[in-house]
Parts: C-alpha cells; sequence; structure tokens
C-alpha cells in the first residue's frame, strides 16, 4: 500500500474517530505535547548554551549533560506520543501540509546534529570537560539551537497553514448533470 | 464588563492592526511557546536543584543566580508577546474561562517565585543549602502550577469543549 | 549536502511556507458578520481540525443542475468552517455525515480579505442522495432533507 493509502486508513480508524469526537481528549493531549516539546527544547537550550560557552564553561560538561538528557528524553517520548496523536486526529490533512514536512525534517536534521555529535564531536568531551569547548562542538551547540527554535516555529505554523486546502481530492467527481 | 471592554479593545487600531496583519499573531505565539520552554526548564532546574536531583556539585546559590535571570526575563517576553496576543482577540480571551484561571495563576506563580527567591536565597550563602521537606513540596508544587498555567494556555482555544457551561461567553 | 547547506535549505524553505496565507487559526473577527451568503453545493472534501472544523464544497449552478465553473472550466471551491470536530460531532457534523458527493446548504459570514471562506451561520441542510433541490431553491426546500446543528433557517435571499 501507498503512503496516502495508509495515511487514509490512519484517518479513518476507531482511534481517529474516537480522538475527534471526544471533547476533553485534543485540549488535553496538545497540552501535554506543548509541555514535553517546552522540556525538550528548553533542557537542550541548556546543553546547547554550555557548548557555547555562555555565560561560562566552568560546569562540567558530562555532568550537565548527563543530568539534563534523561529529561530530554523522557519529556521527547511523551512528545512523540502526544505527537502521533495529533497526526492521528486528522492525518489526511497533516501528511498533505508542508509545513508539516518542513517540521519532520527539521526533526530530522536534530536528530543526524545530535547523532554526529553524540558520535564524533562529543567524544573527547573528557578533554574539555571544564575547559573552553572546541569549535566543532561550539557548532554543534549553535546547529542544535538554531534547529530546535526552527522546530518550534514551524511546529506553531503547521496550525496556521493546515485548513483552507481548496483542492479537490481526484476521487471526487464534480461532473454531475442532473436532470439530463 | 470584562466582555464590553474587550469589545470595544477589538475595534481599537492596535486590535485591528494586529487582526490585518497575518503574520503577528503567529510570529508571536512562536516566541511565546520559545519562551516556554525557557521559564519551564528554568523554574525545572532550580526546583530540582532545590530536590537535589541536579547540579548538587554546585550551591543552590550558583543554580539560582544562572537560572532565575531566564526565568525572569523569559515572563517578562511573555507578557509582552501575551498582551499583544490578547488585545489581536479580546473578545475570545476575555470570554475564555481558561484565560482567567490562567492569569490568577501565573499571579500566584510570579509571587511564590518572589517570595522562594527572598527566602531561599541568603540561606544558599551558607554553603550547601539543605531544604526542608515543606520547601520541597513547595518548590515541586510550583512545576506543577506551571504544567498547568501551560494547560489553561492551550485550553483557551478549546474553552467550551473544556468548561461548558462554564464558558464565560 | 553538508549540514550546513541543509540548515539553509530548511531556513528558505521555511521562508517560502512563510508566504502562504495564515488565517486557519483565528478567533472569528477575521469573518464579516454583517454580510451572510448562502449557498448549495457538493461537499469535496472535510478538514475534521479539532479548533475549527471545515466542510469543502464546490456551489451548484442557478439551475441545479451542476457546480459552477470558472474560466478556465475548473469547479469553483468554497469552504465553511465551524467549531471544532469534537463540538460539531455532537450536532451531527463529521467526516462520516458528509462524505464527498454530499449536497447541502448552508450560510456563511464570509472572510474580509475576499477569499471563498465564511464562518458557518444557521443550521447545515442536508439534501437526500443525488437530490438536488429545484433551480433558485435550497436544500431546506427538498422532501426527505436533513436538518443539523440548530433549527435557524436559511435566509430567502440566495447568492447563487
Amino acid at each position: 500500500m501507498d503512503l496516502p493509502g495508509i495515511v487514509q486508513l490512519i484517518h479513518d480508524s476507531a482511534l481517529s474517530e474516537w480522538l475527534r469526537s471526544s471533547l476533553k481528549a485534543m485540549p488535553i493531549v496538545e497540552a501535554i505535547h506543548v509541555m514535553t516539546a517546552a522540556t525538550v527544547f528548553g533542557t537542550i537550550l541548556v546543553v546547547d548554551l554550555r557548548l557555547l560557552g555562555w555565560p561560562s564553561t566552568q560546569r562540567s560538561f558530562s555532568r550537565l549533560h548527563g543530568e539534563l538528557m534523561r529529561w530530554t528524553w523522557g519529556a521527547f517520548v511523551i512528545s512523540v506520543i502526544t505527537g502521533v496523536l495529533l497526526f492521528v486526529v486528522n492525518s489526511v490533512t497533516y501528511y498533505g501540509n508542508t509545513a508539516f514536512r518542513l517540521k519532520m525534517l527539521a526533526l530530522l536534521f536534530a536528530g543526524v546534529n545530535m547523532f554526529v555529535f553524540e558520535r564524533v564531536t562529543g567524544r573527547d568531551a573528557a578533554a574539555w570537560d571544564k575547559g573552553p569547548t572546541p569549535s566543532s562542538a561550539r557548532v554543534a551547540g549553535a546547529l542544535s539551537l538554531t534547529i530546535w527554535v526552527s522546530v518550534l516555529f514551524i511546529a506553531r505554523w503547521i496550525g496556521f497553514t493546515k485548513g483552507y486546502d481548496f483542492s479537490i481530492p481526484d476521487n471526487v467527481n464534480l461532473d454531475l448533470n442532473f436532470g439530463q | 464588563m470584562f466582555l464590553d471592554l474587550a469589545k470595544a479593545l477589538g475595534g481599537s487600531s492596535l486590535s485591528i492592526w494586529v487582526q490585518s496583519h497575518l503574520w503577528v499573531t503567529p510570529l508571536l505565539q512562536s516566541v511565546h511557546i520559545v519562551m516556554i520552554g525557557v521559564v519551564f526548564v528554568a523554574i525545572l532546574m532550580i526546583t530540582l536543584r532545590v530536590l537535589g536531583k541536579v547540579g548538587a556539585d554546585e550551591t543552590f546559590a550558583t543554580v539560582w543566580n544562572r537560572f532565575s535571570p531566564w526565568m525572569w526575563g523569559g515572563i517578562g517576553v511573555m507578557a509582552l508577546t501575551g498582551l499583544v496576543l490578547g488585545i489581536g482577540e479580546p473578545v475570545r480571551e476575555a470570554s475564555a474561562l481558561s484565560f482567567w484561571l490562567k492569569m490568577s495563576l501565573i499571579a500566584i506563580g510570579i509571587v511564590s517565585a518572589l517570595a522562594f527567591g527572598r527566602t531561599l536565597r541568603p540561606l544558599a550563602y551558607v554553603g550547601d543549602a539543605q531544604f526542608s521537606g515543606g520547601a520541597k513540596f513547595v518548590a515541586a508544587g510550583t512545576v506543577v502550577l506551571w504544567l498547568f498555567i501551560i494547560f489553561l494556555g492551550r485550553a483557551i482555544a478549546y474553552d467550551v469543549e473544556v468548561w461548558g457551561s462554564l464558558h464565560l461567553g | 549536502m553538508s549540514t550546513k547547506s541543509k540548515v539553509a535549505s530548511l531556513v528558505v524553505s521555511a521562508a517560502l511556507v512563510a508566504t502562504v496565507p495564515a488565517w486557519a487559526h483565528h478567533s472569528f473577527s477575521i469573518f464579516d458578520a454583517e454580510q451572510t451568503k448562502t449557498f448549495t453545493g457538493v461537499v469535496t472534501r472535510v478538514n475534521p481540525d479539532a479548533n475549527h472544523l471545515q466542510i469543502f464544497f464546490a456551489p451548484m449552478n442557478a439551475e441545479r443542475k451542476n457546480v459552477e465553473r470558472n474560466a478556465e472550466g475548473k469547479p469553483v471551491v468554497w469552504a465553511v468552517e465551524m467549531a471544532g470536530s469534537a463540538q460539531s460531532a455532537k450536532d451531527g457534523i463529521s467526516v462520516n455525515a458528509f462524505p464527498p458527493g454530499t449536497i447541502f446548504s448552508v450560510s456563511l459570514h464570509p472572510l474580509r480579505n475576499g477569499d471563498p471562506a465564511g464562518a458557518r451561520a444557521g443550521a447545515l441542510y442536508k439534501c437526500p442522495e443525488k437530490t438536488p433541490p429545484a433551480a433558485g431553491k435550497n436544500c431546506d426546500t427538498v422532501t426527505g432533507s436533513l436538518t443539523i446543528g440548530g433549527d435557524v433557517p436559511v435566509p430567502a435571499a440566495t447568492t447563487n
């Protein structure tokens, strides 16, 4: 089955139907998504600023990183779960939304940046645990900061662009000719 | 009374400017959301230090001095963006119970943060501050309070759904 | 492509998205409550948005024999927007109740900026399947039609 077919299947699912018709479900799911996304962003911001050496590099990087990452990941998991529910409730509309696709792309970049940092740039982190960070680590921090701010801005943009798609779906026939 | 005021505000030139420049609302909302991350995590970090879950290698004063300016700065930016957003659609805000609850809880949150800073800061300079069970409880309560504030912010768009007949419109 | 240029292209794409008209999320002040337009149309799509459910439809011509078309022969499409999907579902308005092809009548307060959309005003009238109203009439006059989401009548003066 192709991707639009799967998206339509999700749209027609019982979970989607239930979320659409429950008065309280979406406000709660959306609020939890905001809380956890804010926590993901905020904790990453603390690490990024430490990488950039702002305000200082006195704090042990490994300790700060270790303490914060479990909060980042915990919040991220809940954010993904609520995000999936947000997609399920109106999958066809989100799938066709450019801002939504850009957000997924931005999240992918964030993941790649993080992976590169964990596997390459940050491997010698012990060497600069309490001193000035090397430029590669500063670049990783600046990139991460830029990407995550973009994710939040693009995410908010979805809400303003997801409606008003005037295109007529292919399977809708408007050659009616009633009474002829 | 508030609704009449809101209707009058909705016809003001600033309100009409926000309404007719369609990029203003999404831009301000995005800044507002970025600031939720800044403020909430600043509060979370201070609270977790009180609970001894992070930064136990640093004094409380160090943690407070690092994060409280972010908290206050973020709250300032949110007050500003929130004000302009509210001016853009005053009737929607004034008729939402969530909006009034949110404002009340923010007032409590700010007063408690001020009181918190005032009572705990001198204590922190003594060295490794030990916090009483009561202080830890209040600190954890503050995080829950701000989570409620975030929920109410989102619930403004769903006031009828969340509150039913308690909606003020 | 380097990570940097990927980010650059992302920023450019984001700037392109920023030019899309942004009025899907709002209070209702962007609609002109002084004006009411009434349509009988054929559903093309329903967007069951949690904040504002939207029904997209092709308005029918005055004879109610076919849909209106523009100079290029493409069907004209309008959107009517209302409360969120859950509120609307309580009124009986949902994706399942308004599948593509459904003929219905609705009044709306149009957008101030002239785009082909508006906020729902009053009830929706659903014609029986494949049964349009007589020329110049709306679904409320068709035997077997359903009144959905209130009992406010469609204004007599129709715009098409």
